[in-house]
């Protein structure tokens, strides 16, 4: 009995250490996935991680980059207005308001100087089918010279201009022509007297009592044989016609009409004084800008050759 | 100052276009916003300037209507000239003074001022508008300067001018 109860008692023994075998076996075989698991979260995580670094990396050095991009156009920005601000006005210039009339002088950004002026008109004067606009040109300009007490050389429009003013008409005066005194008409040839008609010269002289004639450069009026030097700067008329003397002669020469100063502007076109200070403000010149006394003075001693000078 | 990459892309293009007319011999104008100074220029040099009041940007809401005005800024090109023309006041204008608007649109003699220069999408550069003018100042989003300044660059302005707004 003994006997057969040990053998059992050793047999369950046997069955329960085989049970505890297989628990601790299942345990340990449990064990060892779950670990598998959280070695593959832990790889799945540091992928994760891995590549949020690097996506964060990527996103800083595109940052970085913008950064850098606006910084360099901010940069260009600011280049370019200290461009435009140095680039602006740093010299002197004359400015010249058709619609003001007025005269401005500018340095470094301050007017420095203005003065009421007259401008061009703007009418036209049509003569032998050329029209004339008496205009002051608009635009860019330099002083190409400066001049103290400048004569006046008055163009052909001026002569047209006065001869319609009083109803009459214009004749122009040739080198080697001879025009009637009384009557603005050429005069009527006879053969040269003196010595020039021993050599049976071709040369002729009017057969009126007075005729007007150019010598060397100036005009003279022949009178019965008699010549007379007319006087410079006076307009000539002959009978009902204004006579246009030719360039270079004394008589086409006009002084103090322009004031004391002139600053040219090339093409014909200057910066002067006028006899006509009433007239300042106004439109009223042929293209010119005309200014007073006191004013073209100040202007003449600040000006230099070569300033610019717009017109607007 | 907006400092995305876009505007300041855009104000650089602007301000070099402006660079690019100074070697133009043609007359233009700059308005610089920041010190409220109008300038016209010939090529490089600066030929007038002028005090330019700015009409600030707003939002104008009436019976249902919402107007915007936003600032204009960059390089556009003068679309009109107009000298004493009455101005049919539109609906905002009585809106942003708290006024009813008037069932038919009413015009007034020299509403936007004497000289009106027509800029795209509806800016104008104006002189004063007159005492009847319901806009007493600047025109919201655009701008103002003097009856006599307006005066004197008048003849140099023309449908082809530049005007560059920065």
């Amino acid at each position: 009995m003994k006997r057969s109860l040990g053998f059992l008692a050793s047999w369950a023994l046997l069955i329960a250490a085989l049970a505890i075998c297989s628990i601790a076996i299942t345990a340990e075989a449990m064990n060892l996935r779950e670990m598998r698991r959280f070695r593959r979260f832990a790889i799945v995580d540091e992928l994760m991680e891995r590549n949020r670094g690097a996506r964060l990396g990527a996103l800083r050095a595109q940052e970085a980059e913008s950064r850098a991009g606006i910084d360099s156009i901010t940069s260009s920005v600011s280049d370019a207005g200290t461009a435009l601000r140095d680039f602006e006005d740093t010299d002197q210039t004359i400015l010249v308001s058709t619609e003001e009339n007025k005269v401005y002088v500018r340095r470094n950004r301050e007017v420095i100087f203005e003065a009421a002026c007259s401008t061009g008109k703007g009418t036209t004067l049509v003569d032998n089918g050329r029209t004339m606009v008496f205009s002051t040109p608009i635009g860019k300009f330099r002083i190409v010279s400066k001049e103290e007490n400048p004569l006046w050389v008055p163009p052909d429009w001026h002569y047209v201009e006065e001869a319609r003013k009083n109803g009459l008409r214009v004749v122009r005066l040739e080198r080697g022509d001879s025009i009637d005194a009384s009557t603005g008409n050429a005069a009527a040839p006879v053969r040269e007297t003196g010595v020039l008609s021993w050599l049976g010269g071709t040369k002729t002289i009017s057969a009126s009592v007075r005729i007007l004639r150019v010598k060397g450069d100036t005009v003279v009026e022949i009178e019965n044989g008699i010549e007379r030097e007319l006087p410079p700067g006076v307009m000539i008329r002959a009978g009902n016609a204004v006579v246009i003397p030719p360039l270079g002669v004394k008589q086409r020469k006009f002084d103090k009409v322009l004031g004391r100063y002139r600053l040219n502007l090339g093409d014909g076109y200057a910066l002067h004084g006028t006899l006509q200070t009433t007239q300042l403000g106004r439109s009223v010149s042929h293209g010119c800008v005309r200014l007073g006394d006191q004013d073209i003075a100040t202007l003449y001693a600040m000006a230099n050759v070569g300033d610019e000078v717009v017109i607007y | 100052m907006d400092l995305t990459r876009e505007s300041l892309d855009r104000e650089l293009q602007e301000r070099l276009a402006m660079a690019r007319s100074f070697e133009a011999a043609e007359f233009y104008l700059a308005i610089d916003t920041a010190n409220r100074t109008l300038r016209l220029h010939f090529g490089p040099e600066i030929v007038r300037e002028a005090a330019v009041v700015v009409g600030e940007p707003r939002v104008v809401t009436a019976e249902g209507k919402s107007w915007q005005f936003v600032p204009l800024k960059g390089g556009v090109t003068v679309i009109g000239k107009l000298v004493d023309q009455p101005w049919e006041v539109p609906a905002w204008a009585y809106a942003m003074r708290n006024a009813p608007v008037p069932k038919v649109p009413s015009s007034v003699p020299g509403g936007l001022g004497k000289y009106v220069i027509l800029l795209p999408n509806g800016y104008v550069i104006h002189s004063p508008p007159s005492p009847a003018s319901p806009l007493a100042g600047a025109k919201p989003g655009s701008f103002m300067i003097a009856e006599d300044q307006m005066r004197a660059i008048w003849p140099r302005i023309s449908v082809t001018t530049r005007v560059y707004i920065y």
